[in-house]
């Protein structure tokens, strides 16, 4: 049923040129038939988190190996959840590293947490990082699902001017990249994510809405498709492939309203959000209140969520600290200026333990949690944010993954596994095909 | 307000063509003869001679033929030769003549650039901003849709969301762009009570539709090829507007909707088409790489229009674009277009990235710190924003910019500034009193708050602002594993003075190199705080603001430090130049550029600075009005 589209996506594909990988082509020829037959009784979701500017490891590293393991002051919100996730040590991100490209190394970071791939150093022309793991999740198994992955932000405005030492911005601000020439902005306003989730309008009448809205698009997708197609053939081979890029998107708008006659869009008693908060911890929790939400709902199961952007240099006065949290990431071994990055570890930590209550509170039919068929990544390509190092990185995977998981744990991997190793084994788990993510070498079989 | 923008314009555009002439009569120059004795001269104590300074060393290569084949070598000699940056103050510096030559040289027998025959480089297919698809259709519809809210901020590409290899349309923006469009669209089908009049009156251009089924189709078909025609940005193609009016008659016909209902469809269509959405510019054999074309007219008009209103061409614009008499009266053009108010976008839009004023009203500051700046943030933004409309309404030398005596204060911020007798909330022009330390825009609030951190200033970031976007000579960025400079210092040092952290630090060799050049000047501006106030003391310690800069001069506070800044004429031109190009034609800068920008920087320092011959060296360049083909295979660049 998906082939045209499939040889559709595949010549877009075809046209963006060196900086493809092969993996992606291979993992794009067994879209169809592996997404049916992996689809579980309760739905597995999977989202990745990710915190800014490393942390402070002496306070996060926990003591002791296996389930007998004790948690560090960091980890103290998350003591009631003890038995449902795992924490992780010896992860890298080789990628991350100058590796002769020199600064930037919160760009890289950002662009390789959740691709592994190596972004190529640019300030624009020729941008090409490498498909993220939700995405490669979401080509697969995306149609599974009304939503078939939701990118959530938490910051509304960003950085002008440059980047970080001469990389474009688009490495430092997205985590998801549907390829590797296409990243997926955050969206910041809760609102708009409530409208994609529930619809828009007053409750009885979003259905209605939406079919109406659907009905119209369809009419109007024959005319775009048509005409794009006439527009591209007086372009040039660049353009065009911005031009196909376009009609990608397009075609996943018809998908969309496809999918809609198999999904009905969910009911909810909540109330939409009316923007973005100011505050930050609210805007965090208003997004994990969604986030949540859209898993229970089934609506989507895969999602991205940067708790801040990667180099942010927020303060926290709510916290008593009036100094930018990269500012403080330079501590120089200063053990005052450490303590107020442990007490920034803890404040995102907390945000992650109201977000897996949350989960863990919604039963699913089978009488386990929302939780118990989650797999959280949560962590940060920067373990120590002072030297920048990319390796030995703080990570938390939380939730049991549909009972094939194994939490309550502190697993140390060894030295420098990738990360993507990790990744790998979870896109298993979600029932997705890959031989190979970024630079990932294998699977992690203890998980 | 009569702008006497034209005759001037002429006068500067002359001595630009008179310049190029000059500039590339001479034969073309040879190595042995005009290069190396100048090389000898000037370069040769460190570089040569069996010295070997920062790894360039000219003698070490086996043949003037290898030496002269290293483009990467002669790609940093040409910068530094141009920014000043060398030779170091200390050592013998070189003539503007011998500059020249040494630029001339590299530019035609290195990298082989035919002044005859610009190069105008590749531009790739651009989506609207959010900037523009507001003010898009604004114009086109009367409509302010609130993009803000709907649309994820831009990704930027070299300081800049006008981009187009950074602007994609990943689905969930593609998903977005038909959920504006159609609420765009139900305004126009609205009942009567709740019609919205602008965007009604904008599309049925002679009133309510007839009632007869076939003067209903013949005003339909009028009415799309009309908005198509503005939203596209060139008369629409019949088979486009056929494929529209389909939309309207199964409307009409299947669904049984009003007349107005059935356009608004059409509409919703024309919003989403990549037509709209994506600035495409048609050009015969796109992917031939050695050929050149100009820009049709219409494209001219989109690049004009877009460049200076962040919007579609007006039908003045589009006019004179159907009759083939753009390009020639694009001086007149352009002076008109920066005399209507909508030019206040390109002032928004261009100076909130090149002086990242866009960051004022959202920067993070601590809690004390925040009171003090409550209601100030938009008076900042807008201060910076005026200074930079009036040097470009009143075409004055935008090197006022840097070094004016002037500014743009309400009660507040005057206030704040300690300048007395400004009353009342309108941002006003302020001639500054003789002692006030303010003037230009390195003393506005707006760029003392971005470059700085929630509670303290950097004079790093703030050194390394100017160094980025006055003088145009950017510092390479800190070698790896080490951490930038002042960030390591927090915490451990912290009982030193700023200074003394500084000086600690540049005692180390690898790091003085770029801190040398970045610190002098942030710790110029050490009087401001980190939200912009006056200070005479930080810590108890008087502020210590003397510095000498990497090129010689030496000063004592903000005053005298602008007024060598505001001695750097070709730099800021030269930088300012580049920021504009970016902005304008939606690329990096690339070492083809260089002949280019070189002879416009030299026309505006012979037009005395002024901001018209800056702007229409730009338009008038190969760069921006022409386009080169692109090839299946970028080209190496």
């Amino acid at each position: 049923m998906a082939n045209p589209r499939q040889f559709e996506r595949r010549r877009f594909l075809g046209g963006a040129g060196a900086c493809l990988t092969l993996p992606l082509m291979e993992s794009l020829a067994t879209v169809a038939h592996s997404a049916e037959a992996a689809t579980p009784q309760v739905p597995l979701r999977a989202a990745f988190l990710a915190v800014p500017d490393g942390v402070n490891m002496a306070r996060w590293r926990p003591a002791g190996d296996g389930l007998a393991y004790q948690l560090n002051h960091t980890f103290e919100p998350l003591t009631p959840l003890k038995s449902k996730f795992q924490v992780f040590s010896g992860f890298a991100h080789r990628n991350a590293n100058a590796l002769g490209d020199g600064g930037g190394d919160h760009a890289r970071a950002n662009a390789v947490f959740l691709t592994g791939a190596r972004p190529l150093k640019t300030a624009g022309a020729n941008f090409c990082n490498g498909i993220s793991v939700d995405q490669l999740a979401a080509q697969q198994v995306g149609h599974l699902t009304r939503i078939p992955s939701l990118q959530l932000g938490s910051e509304a405005g960003r950085a002008t001017g440059d980047c970080d030492s001469g990389y474009s911005c688009a490495y430092q601000l997205n985590l998801s990249w549907a390829s590797p020439t296409m990243p997926l902005a955050p969206e910041p306003n809760p609102r708009a994510v409530f409208e994609s989730l529930f619809g828009s309008g007053p409750p009885d009448a979003r259905r209605r809405n939406l079919r109406v809205r659907q009905q119209q698009r369809l009419s109007v997708l024959d005319f775009i498709a048509e005409d794009t197609r006439l527009m591209s053939r007086r372009l040039g081979g660049n353009d065009r492939h911005k031009l196909d890029e376009y009609l990608t998107s397009v075609r996943s708008i018809e998908r969309q309203i496809e999918r809609s006659e198999q999904f009905s869009l969910p009911q909810t008693k909540m109330s939409p959000p009316e923007g973005i908060p100011k505050d930050h911890q609210t805007h965090i929790r208003q997004m994990f209140d969604l986030l949540a939400l859209a898993f229970q709902t089934d609506s989507t199961r895969l999602a991205t969520f940067p708790l801040a952007r990667e180099g942010s240099d927020r303060n926290f006065p709510e916290l008593g600290i009036q100094e930018g949290h990269h500012t403080l990431s330079h501590h120089q071994g200063n053990e005052e200026t450490l303590e107020k990055i442990a007490k920034i570890d803890h404040f995102y930590m907390e945000q992650l333990a109201y977000f897996l209550q949350r989960l863990d509170a919604m039963e699913e039919a089978d009488g386990s949690s929302v939780l118990d068929h989650s797999m959280i990544v949560y962590g940060c390509a920067i373990s120590d944010g002072h030297a920048h190092t990319h390796n030995d990185l703080p990570i938390v995977l939380a939730g049991g993954g549909g009972g094939t998981l194994s939490p309550g744990r502190h697993v140390d991997v060894g030295d420098d596994v990738p990360m993507t190793n990790l990744y790998l084994s979870l896109l298993d788990r979600l029932g997705v095909q890959a031989e190979r993510l970024g630079d990932s070498t294998g699977r992690l079989t203890d998980v | 307000m009569r702008n006497p923008l034209i005759p001037r314009c002429f006068a500067s555009l002359a001595v630009l063509a008179v310049l190029q002439v000059n500039a590339h009569s001479t034969e073309s120059p040879s190595f042995e003869i005009d290069v190396q004795p100048l090389l000898k001269k000037l370069c040769y104590d460190c570089h040569g001679n069996g010295s070997s300074e920062g790894g360039l060393d000219f003698d070490a290569h086996a043949s003037v033929k290898e030496l002269v084949a290293n483009k990467k070598l002669w790609g940093k000699v040409w910068e530094n030769v141009l920014t000043e940056t060398m030779p170091p103050a200390d050592m013998t510096q070189p003539s503007r003549g011998e500059r020249n030559a040494l630029s001339r040289w590299i530019a035609s027998e290195v990298f082989d650039l035919n002044p005859a025959a610009p190069d105008p480089g590749r531009v790739t297919i651009r989506r609207l901003n959010r900037e523009e698809y507001r003010y898009s259709v604004c114009d086109l519809l009367g409509v302010d849709f609130p993009v803000y809210d709907h649309f994820p901020v831009d990704d930027t590409g070299y300081g800049f969301d006008t981009v187009g290899d950074v602007l994609t349309i990943p689905p969930p923006l593609m998903e977005k762009y038909f959920v504006a469009a159609q609420r765009i669209a139900d305004r126009l089908a609205s009942p009567p009570p709740k019609i919205d009049l602008p965007i009604y009156e904008a599309i049925f251009f002679s009133g309510a539709p007839p009632s007869d089924r076939g003067a209903q189709l013949d005003y339909a078909r009028q009415i799309l090829a009309r908005l198509a025609g503005r939203a596209f940005r060139r008369p629409a193609d019949e088979a486009v507007v056929e494929k529209l009016l389909a939309l309207v008659t199964r409307a009409l016909d299947e669904d049984r909707v009003s007349f107005e209902q059935a356009i608004s469809r059409a509409l919703v269509g024309v919003l989403v088409s990549p037509r709209f959405l994506y600035r495409a510019e048609v050009q015969p054999e796109p992917n031939n790489p050695d050929r050149v074309y100009p820009l049709d007219e219409y494209a001219l008009a989109a690049r004009l229009s877009y460049f200076l209103w962040s919007s579609i061409p007006d039908p003045q614009l589009f006019d004179l674009a159907s009759q083939g008499r753009l390009r020639a009266e694009l001086p007149l053009q352009v002076e008109r277009m920066l005399a209507d108010p909508k030019s206040d976008r390109f002032v928004a839009n261009f100076v909130g990235q090149w002086l990242h004023t866009r960051e004022v009203e959202g920067v993070h500051k601590s809690g004390e710190l925040q009171k003090p700046l409550s209601h100030l943030r938009p008076s900042m933004r807008r201060e910076t924003e005026m200074m930079f409309a009036h040097v470009m309404r009143g075409d004055r030398d935008l090197i006022e910019l840097v070094a004016a005596d002037y500014t743009f204060l309400d009660q507040r911020l005057a206030e704040y500034y300690g300048v007395p007798g400004i009353l009342g909330n309108k941002m006003r022009f302020v001639t500054l009193p003789a002692d006030s330390p303010r003037g230009g825009v390195l003393t506005h609030g707006s760029i003392l708050l971005v470059t700085s951190g929630p509670d303290r200033t950097s004079p790093v970031k703030r050194g390394r602002f100017i160094l980025d976007n006055i003088l145009g000579t950017p510092s390479p960025p800190a070698p790896p594993e080490v951490p930038a400079l002042e960030e390591s210092l927090v915490g451990a040092t912290r009982t030193l003075s700023r200074r003394e952290q500084l000086e600690r630090h540049r005692e180390d060799p690898e790091c003085a190199s770029c801190h040398d050049r970045m610190d002098p000047l942030g710790l110029g501006l050490e009087n401001f705080d980190a939200i912009g106030r006056w200070r005479e003391t930080r810590a108890g310690e008087p502020i210590d603001s003397r510095g000498k800069l990497v090129s010689g001069e030496e000063f004592s506070g903000i005053r005298q430090l602008r007024q060598i800044l505001g001695n750097k004429r070709r730099l800021f031109y030269r930088c300012l130049t580049r920021k504009i190009m970016i902005y304008a034609i939606g690329r990096g800068i690339e070492y083809t550029d260089t002949p280019v920008i070189e002879d416009i920087v030299e026309a505006t320092i012979d037009g005395n600075g002024r901001f018209s011959t800056m702007l229409l060296g730009i338009v008038q360049s190969a760069q921006f009005q022409s386009r080169r083909g692109n090839g299946p295979v970028a080209a190496q660049e």
